[in-house]
């Protein structure tokens, strides 16, 4: 009897740190998603275009304003010719193709780039009416599309990896909390016995509880050991991968702080689970 | 004759949790009432009272209403009407908190209180002390003392199925005992004895009664409350009939 329940008890523990590895795999993914998204959304800059006829003055007083803005990291302004000049290295044109275009066509600008918190699509909005309506500006642009697009996909990937995790995570609890009742009803002539005797209800409840928190407890830790191995074991292989696929594995993060993470969710799933279970048969001493 | 209550335990009725004392009436039975089926009373007006660490055996054949009047004291069951105070605590209307402490002070070697078979002889006594949340440390110690009381501290890893009729009993025994109560409940302590059984439930019973533990014994075997020194008491037909105190003469 004791035999089958401790092998009962293994294969729940294994079974938690199966689905744990899962949902732990998906908020991982979730989370270098949405830390890609983030790095790739910090590299956006908003471009306030200075008109042609904008005075000096005029963009003194912008960049001014500009900089001591709260939202700004930083800025730097890039005067017409130094505009036409990154035209034609970007393009890796020879200056003969300007001939006959008369005046340089090209504006100047002022490159902002944004603290994290202002990266988003409301706040980007709001900065560039506000600069727009500034002396000296022809326009401002920071590729409102692709920041709201940015945007929408770190929030669908966040939820779908949280929904997902914490629908693996319920399904754990579940697994624990059933475990849990089995051993209730195979000791369920102990837990009458204990109350006869006098037990309170947490002396009577507290070892299923413990057995829940261990189980959770040691497939968080099981889930962390595989994730983490299994993270090892890619890295050693980002040197087989090449150009973009590897630029971009580089960038993949195990966060330390994932492991106890991932080791207290189990344990209080595992708590949570046998809690549900122990709370049914929780009744007063009669 | 019927044993009349102490004047003073007509005390006002207790409700809610509070601690058991022990300092003058150990166990209160007032007038209590019970049947199981309407007309036919099993317990009828019974009343009687064991002082602190006294000692009442209660003899009465089979169906008399013994094991029915140990099951309402130690408050597996409800009576009809009348009081029953364990350690000036009422029981007859307790539930939760209050009747688990009052049942934590009590030792029990009562039908309904089998030892459970997937359970060693150690972990079913270890049980009492579980429920009583004894520091771990202290419960191997107290379990050797227990069994080693009744002799069998060499049995305790083994299982109820392993253990004969008498060694049955006397693990029961030391599991009422393990607790260190301060009221002992035994139903036939010495059925399925043999004589040297009989004589270590009957010595470790006495220990008891001489440590101070309020003792209520029920028995058939009319030899018993001589060989305890104890005051008996019979019940007939669910009516208490006070025989005298009893002492053996060598």
């Amino acid at each position: 009897m004791k035999s089958r329940r401790r092998a009962a008890t293994v294969g729940v523990a294994i079974t938690s740190a199966i689905v744990l590895t899962l949902a732990g795999g998906c908020w991982l993914a979730a989370w270098n998603a949405w830390n890609l998204m983030r790095a790739w959304r910090a590299d956006i800059k908003v471009v306030v275009y200075v008109r042609d006829d904008a005075t000096a003055d005029q963009i003194d007083l912008l960049r001014h304003t500009i900089t001591d803005h709260h939202a700004v990291r930083g800025q730097r302004f890039v005067s017409k010719s130094e505009a036409q000049e990154a035209f034609l290295q970007s393009m890796g044109l020879d200056r003969s193709v300007l001939e006959g275009l008369g005046d340089n066509p090209f504006p100047a600008w002022i490159e902002v780039s944004l603290t994290d918190e202002a990266q988003t699509p409301d706040r980007m909005a709001s900065l560039a009416s506000a600069w727009a309506a500034g002396p000296g500006v022809e326009e401002v642009r920071y590729g409102e599309a692709l920041i709201r697009d940015l945007a929408l996909a770190a929030r669908a990937v966040w939820v779908a990896g949280a929904l997902l995790g914490g629908a693996l995570a319920a399904g754990v609890a579940v697994v624990i909390g059933v475990m849990i009742q089995m051993s209730l009803r195979t000791r369920h002539d102990e837990v009458s016995l204990l109350r006869l005797l006098g037990a309170s209800e947490g002396v009577v409840i507290r070892p299923f509880v413990f057995e829940g928190l261990v189980i959770g407890t040691v497939g968080g830790a099981l889930a962390s050991a595989v994730l983490g191995a299994g993270w090892g074991l890619a890295q050693s292989r980002v040197v087989q991968f090449e150009g973009l696929l590897a630029f971009w594995m580089n960038r993949l993060v195990f966060p330390l702080e994932f492991v106890p993470l991932l080791i207290g969710l189990g344990a209080i799933v595992g708590g949570v689970g046998s809690l549900a279970a122990v709370w049914r048969i929780s009744q007063p001493v009669t | 004759m019927t044993a009349a209550p102490d004047a003073s335990l007509q005390s006002p009725r207790v409700t809610g949790e509070r601690s058991a004392n022990f300092s003058r009436v150990a166990i209160a039975v007032l007038d209590v009432w019970k049947s199981f089926r309407p007309g036919t009373d099993v317990l009828k007006g019974v009343s009687f009272h064991i002082p602190r660490g006294g000692l009442i055996v209660l003899e009465g054949r089979t169906g008399a209403g013994k094991s029915t009047l140990l099951r309402t004291v130690m408050g597996m069951e409800r009576p009809d009407t009348g009081r029953i105070l364990i350690g000036g605590i009422e029981i007859s209307n307790s539930t939760g908190s209050t009747l688990a402490q009052v049942r934590r002070s009590m030792g029990l070697m009562i039908q309904g209180i089998p030892l459970l078979p997937r359970l060693t002889v150690a972990e079913n006594v270890n049980l009492v002390l579980r429920a009583g949340n004894v520091p771990i440390r202290e419960r191997r110690f107290r379990i050797y003392e227990a069994l080693k009381a009744v002799g069998l501290e060499r049995r305790r890893d083994a299982f109820p199925q392993h253990l004969s009729g008498g060694e049955t009993q006397l693990v029961c025994l030391a599991r009422a005992l393990v607790g260190r109560p301060a009221v002992v409940l035994a139903d036939e302590p010495t059925a399925l004895l043999d004589e040297t059984g009989s004589a270590a439930v009957v010595a470790t019973l006495r220990e008891a009664h001489e440590k101070g533990v309020a003792l209520l014994v029920a028995t058939q075997d009319p030899t018993l409350a001589g060989r305890l020194s104890a005051r008996r008491l019979s019940l007939v037909q669910g009516r208490i009939h006070e025989t005298g105190l009893q002492v053996e003469r060598p």
